[in-house]
C-alpha cells in the first residue's frame, strides 16, 4: 500500500481573512449606528462646505484673485520649505535615535528611549515659548527648523522603534550571510523594511507642521495657519482667510493621499515569527562614550530648554505669587472641555467602528476613512468653518461650550477610532455568533458582549483625546466662549505679550497633564521590547 | 571525502544559562546533518554560532579548512560563505522573488541566467517576478532555499524550515528539499525538533540535549541503538520493561531476548527498550500471549495497544502493524518479539 501525500492548501499566515458582513435583517446597521455615521460625515464636509460658501458669496474672480496672489505664493514657499526641511530632519534624528536604542549595546538603553519619547509630552507651542522666552534669536526659519524639529521627531521615532524591535533579526542576518557587511546590510535590507514607518511618521510630520500655529506665531515665521489666524482677527472670518484655508485645505488632503499611499505599499510586515533569538546587538565599543555624550548634549537641548526655562521662568514668578485661584479655575475649565470632547469622540468612535467592522457597503468604508480625512484637516480651519456655520445658521451655538467639544470630539475622533478598532478588530466574529446561537438581540450582545471586550481601548481612546484636547490651541482660540481659559489659551495671551513668567505655570501643568499618558505608552512598549526578548 | 566543517569545545552562556556545552561537530563534503533536540536545547545557538551571528564563549570552528572562530579570530558572518535559511524562510520583503535570489550574486550579465537556474531548481521558473506577499508559504520556503543557494555557499544552514508549514506540505517540501540539496552537492546542516523530519532527511544525525550532543549516529543506528533511555524516547515510540541482563541475554517477563551490541554485559538489573516494530503479532504460534485492548489507526499503520495474559506479567505492550490488518478489541492474539533490544542501566 502506498500512501501518496498532497499538499494541502498552504497557508501563508499573512492572508488576513476579510471581515464577515452579516447578510441577514441587519445588512445596514441599527438606526443608531447609521445615525452616528451621517452626523460624522455632515460634521467632516463643514469646512470644505465653508470655503465654498465663501468663495461663492464674493464671488468666483474675487475669490480666485485671492487665491492667486504673490502673498500666497510667498506662503506656500514658507509653508512647505519648512515642512519639508522638518520632516526630513526629524526623521534622520528619529532613524539614528531608534537605531542606537533598538539595535546597539548602548548603556542606559531603556533611559534613552524614555528620554528620546519625552518631548512628545511637550507641546510644540510650549517649546515654542520656551525658546524664545529663553533666547530671543531664535526665531524666523531656522528658529522654527530646530524647535519643531526637536518637537515633532518622536512622530518617527515611535514608529521606526517599533518597527526595529519587530522586525525578524533574520532578515538582516541573511543579508550577511549573503556576504554583506552591517552597513551594506542596512542600506538594503533594514531601511527598505522601514519604509512604511520612516515615510508614515515623517508625513504625519508634516501633516502636523500644515496644522501648527503657536510656535509660528511665537518665532515669527508666517506660514498659513499664522495668515488665517491674522486674516481671522483683522478681518473677522473674512473671505481671504477662507480663501488661505482652501490652499492649506488642498495642502492637506494631498499630503494625507501620499500618506494613504505610503500605507497601501506597507504590505510588508515583516513581524517575528515565533523565533524566539534576539540579534545580536552591534558593539559600539570604543565609540560608545561619544555616542553617550552626544546623546546627552541632543536631550539638553531638546528637553533640557523647555524644561529649564520652565523651571527658570517658574523661580522668577516665585515673588509674585502664583495665581492660585486662576490657575485652578483654569485647570477646572480645561479638565471639564477635555472630559467633554473625549466621551463624545469616544462615543462616535465607537459607533463608527462597529459600523466598519461589521457593515459592508460605503457605509462602512467611510465610517473607517472619514475621521482620517478630518484629522488631517488643521485644527484652526475645522475651528473657522464652526464659527462661520453657528454665526449663520446656529447663533445660540456661537461661542458655546457645547460646539467647542463638537469640534474637538471630531477634530480627535481618529485617535479614539485607532485603538478601539485594534481592541474590537480582535473579537472574534464567532464570539457574538455563539451569543446569539443562545438567542441573545444585537442590543444584549454589544452591551454584554462587545462592549466589555472593547474596554481597554476605549480606556485608551479616552485618554488620549482627554489629553490631546487640553493641549489644542487653534481651534480653542476661535471657538471658545468668552470668559473661558484654557490652560493653552493662558500661556498663548501670556507669551504673545510676553509675559514669560506669567506663563510658566499653565505651561507646566500642560506638560504634566500630556506627560502621563506618554510615560505610559513608552513605559509599555519598553515592557513589550522585553517580552520579545525572552 | 573531505572535511567541510569541524567545530571542537563550542561553549556559549547566556548568563546563567549554558545554552552550548563544548560541541563538537564534524561535518564531511556533501553531507547533510540534522541537529534535533527539544525547543530551548542549545540547537539554534549552535547554528548561529557556526553562521556567525552569535559569538561563542569558547571553541573553534573551521569551514573549509578556514579558522573562522578561534581565541582571537572571529571572521564576521559576511565572510563565512555560509548560505541562512532563517526559520519561516523570511524573504526581503521589498524585493521580488527573483531578486531575493539575486541578491547574494554580483551584478553581471551571469546573474539573470543563476537566478533563473535557481527558479527552475525549486520548481518556481516563471514566477520571479512574484512579490513575497503573493506566494504561498511553501513557496516562500523555496525562494529562501534558492536565495541561500545562488551564490553556491559551501555550507547551507537552515533553522527549522518547515516548522511553519502544514503536515502534508511538510513532508513533500522536506523530499524535495533533501533532493535539491544532494543535486548541487551542498553540505548542510539542518536544525530540527521534528525526529521524523530528522531521520528522514539527514545523513546523520545531532541530538542536543541541554547544550550538549548527546550522541551523533546515522538515522538507523541511532533509532536502534540509542545511546540512553531519554534519546531512546525521544526519538519514537518505545516500551519499556524491568528486567535483568546477563552476557547477551535480557531476561524479562517477555522471555530471554538478545541484547544489541555496545550494552552494558555484567549480570545486574536493567531497563529494556523494544520498539513496537519489534512486536509481532500473530493469530497463532507466538510465544506469548495476550488481548487487544484498543487500535489506534494512522492511515499508513496502526498501533495496537495490548495487555499479556497474567501468565506472561500482565504487562501492557504497544506493536505497530501494517494498517491493512484489522486487530479489534478484546481479540486474542499471539506475540512474538523480534530483533535485538537495548538495554540500560536501571
Amino acid at each position: 500500500m502506498t500512501v501518496t501525500t498532497t499538499p494541502s492548501t498552504p497557508a501563508t499566515g499573512r492572508d488576513r481573512q476579510p471581515p464577515r458582513r452579516s447578510h441577514g435583517a441587519h445588512r445596514h446597521g441599527p438606526v443608531l449606528l447609521l445615525l452616528a455615521v451621517a452626523v460624522v460625515t455632515v460634521v467632516s464636509v463643514l469646512p470644505v462646505l465653508y470655503v465654498v460658501m465663501r468663495a461663492w458669496e464674493v464671488g468666483w474672480s474675487t475669490a480666485a484673485g485671492l487665491v492667486f496672489r504673490p502673498r500666497v505664493w510667498r506662503l506656500l514657499v514658507n509653508t512647505l520649505s519648512i515642512a519639508a526641511t522638518v520632516g526630513v530632519l526629524a526623521t534622520v534624528v528619529a532613524t539614528t535615535g531608534a537605531w542606537l536604542v533598538e539595535r546597539t549595546d548602548l548603556p542606559g538603553r531603556r533611559l534613552w528611549n524614555v528620554l528620546l519619547t519625552l518631548p512628545y509630552a511637550v507641546p510644540a507651542f510650549v517649546a515654542g515659548y520656551s525658546w524664545v522666552s529663553l533666547f530671543p534669536k531664535v526665531s524666523g526659519f531656522w528658529g522654527a527648523v530646530l524647535v519643531l524639529t526637536l518637537s515633532y521627531y518622536p512622530l518617527v521615532y515611535l514608529p521606526v522603534a517599533a518597527a526595529l524591535r519587530n522586525m525578524d533579526p533574520a532578515l538582516e542576518e541573511v543579508s550577511r550571510s549573503l556576504g554583506f557587511g552591517r552597513r551594506r546590510s542596512f542600506v538594503q535590507v533594514i531601511l527598505p523594511s522601514l519604509r512604511p514607518a520612516l515615510l508614515g511618521g515623517a508625513l504625519l510630520v508634516v501633516l502636523h507642521l500644515l496644522a501648527e500655529f503657536g510656535t509660528f506665531a511665537f518665532l515669527n515665521y508666517a506660514t498659513f495657519t499664522t495668515a488665517i489666524f491674522d486674516q481671522y482677527t483683522v478681518a473677522f472670518n473674512g473671505a481671504a482667510a477662507a480663501m488661505l484655508a482652501l490652499v492649506l485645505l488642498v495642502l492637506c488632503v494631498a499630503v494625507l493621499a501620499l500618506e494613504m499611499l505610503v500605507r497601501g505599499f506597507a504590505r510588508y510586515d515583516t513581524i517575528r515569527r515565533g523565533g524566539n533569538v534576539r540579534a545580536e546587538r552591534v558593539r559600539l565599543g570604543r565609540a560608545a562614550p561619544f555616542v553617550t555624550l552626544g546623546l546627552v548634549a541632543f536631550s539638553l537641548v531638546a528637553l533640557g530648554v523647555p524644561f529649564g526655562s520652565l523651571i527658570y521662568w517658574l523661580s522668577i514668578g516665585r515673588s509674585a505669587s502664583l495665581p492660585v485661584a486662576e490657575l485652578l479655575r483654569t485647570l477646572t475649565a480645561t479638565a471639564g472641555l477635555g472630559i467633554g470632547g473625549a466621551v463624545v469622540a469616544v462615543f462616535f468612535a465607537l459607533m463608527l467602528v462597529i459600523y466598519a467592522l461589521r457593515y459592508g457597503g460605503i457605509g462602512a468604508l467611510l465610517a473607517d476613512r472619514l475621521p482620517y480625512m478630518i484629522h488631517a484637516m488643521p485644527g484652526l480651519v475645522v475651528g473657522l468653518a464652526f464659527v462661520f456655520f453657528a454665526v449663520r445658521f446656529a447663533m445660540p451655538l456661537y461661542q458655546s461650550a457645547a460646539l467647542l467639544i463638537a469640534a474637538y470630539a471630531i477634530l480627535f475622533l481618529p485617535l479614539a477610532q485607532a485603538p478601539i478598532r485594534g481592541v474590537l478588530a480582535q473579537i472574534p466574529r464567532d464570539l457574538e455568533e455563539v451569543a446569539q446561537s443562545m438567542g441573545r438581540g444585537p442590543l444584549a450582545i454589544l452591551w454584554r458582549i462587545t462592549l466589555p471586550l472593547a474596554l481597554p481601548g476605549v480606556g485608551a481612546g479616552f485618554a488620549l483625546v482627554c489629553m490631546k484636547v487640553m493641549n489644542e490651541l487653534t481651534a480653542t482660540l476661535v471657538l471658545r466662549p468668552t470668559g473661558v481659559e484654557t490652560l493653552a489659551t493662558m500661556v498663548w495671551e501670556h507669551t504673545t505679550n510676553a509675559r514669560y513668567a506669567a506663563s510658566a505655570p499653565y505651561a507646566m501643568l500642560l506638560i504634566l497633564i500630556s506627560g502621563v499618558p506618554v510615560y505610559l505608552l513608552t513605559m509599555r512598549s519598553a515592557m513589550r521590547g522585553d517580552e520579545g526578548a525572552t | 571525502m573531505t572535511t567541510k566543517l569541524k567545530a571542537t569545545g563550542l561553549s556559549k552562556s547566556f548568563g546563567e544559562l549554558r545554552a552550548l556545552d563544548s560541541v563538537d561537530l564534524h561535518l564531511e563534503q556533501g553531507d547533510l546533518l540534522a541537529v534535533l533536540g527539544a525547543s530551548g536545547c542549545g540547537k539554534t545557538t549552535l547554528l548561529r554560532c557556526i553562521a556567525g551571528f552569535e559569538t561563542p564563549d569558547t571553541g573553534r570552528i573551521e569551514i573549509d579548512r578556514t579558522v573562522v572562530f578561534d581565541r582571537g579570530v572571529n571572521r564576521p558572518a559576511e565572510q563565512r560563505k555560509v548560505g541562512y535559511v532563517p526559520q519561516g524562510g523570511v524573504l526581503f520583503p521589498h524585493l521580488s522573488a527573483a531578486r531575493n535570489i539575486g541578491f547574494g550574486l554580483k551584478r553581471g550579465a551571469a546573474t539573470r541566467a543563476r537566478v533563473e537556474e535557481m527558479l527552475a531548481l525549486v520548481g518556481m521558473a516563471g514566477l520571479g517576478a512574484r512579490m513575497p506577499h503573493e506566494l504561498s508559504g511553501g513557496q516562500q520556503q523555496r525562494v529562501a532555499l534558492a536565495r541561500a543557494l545562488a551564490p553556491a555557499p559551501s555550507l547551507v544552514l537552515l533553522d527549522e524550515p518547515f516548522s511553519a508549514l502544514d503536515a502534508g506540505l511538510r513532508v513533500t517540501l522536506r523530499e524535495e528539499v533533501t533532493a535539491m540539496l544532494k543535486s548541487v552537492g551542498a553540505s548542510a546542516i539542518i536544525v530540527t525538533h521534528d525526529q521524523e523530519e530528522a531521520l528522514s532527511m539527514a545523513d546523520h544525525v545531532m541530538v542536543m540535549r541541554d547544550g550538549v550532543c548527546v550522541q551523533l549516529d546515522d538515522p538507523v543506528s541511532l533509532y536502534r541503538y540509542p545511546s540512553d533511555l531519554n534519546v531512546a524516547t525521544f526519538l519514537g515510540d518505545a516500551t519499556l520493561v524491568e528486567g535483568s541482563v546477563c552476557n547477551d541475554v535480557a531476561n524479562c517477563p517477555l522471555g530471554a531476548l538478545r541484547v544489541a551490541d555496545g550494552c552494558p554485559r555484567e549480570c545486574k538489573r536493567c531497563m529494556i527498550m523494544i520498539r513496537p516494530e519489534q512486536i509481532t503479532l500473530g493469530r497463532s504460534g507466538g510465544g506469548l500471549r495476550g488481548r487487544v485492548e484498543k487500535t489506534v489507526f494512522y492511515g499508513h499503520d496502526a498501533m495496537v495497544h495490548l495487555r499479556l495474559d497474567d501468565e506472561f506479567g500482565g504487562m501492557r505492550l504497544k506493536a505497530r502493524v501494517s494498517s491493512l490488518e484489522a486487530w479489534l478489541p478484546d481479540e486474542r492474539v499471539e506475540i512474538d518479539v523480534t530483533g535485538e533490544v537495548m538495554v540500560y542501566d536501571h
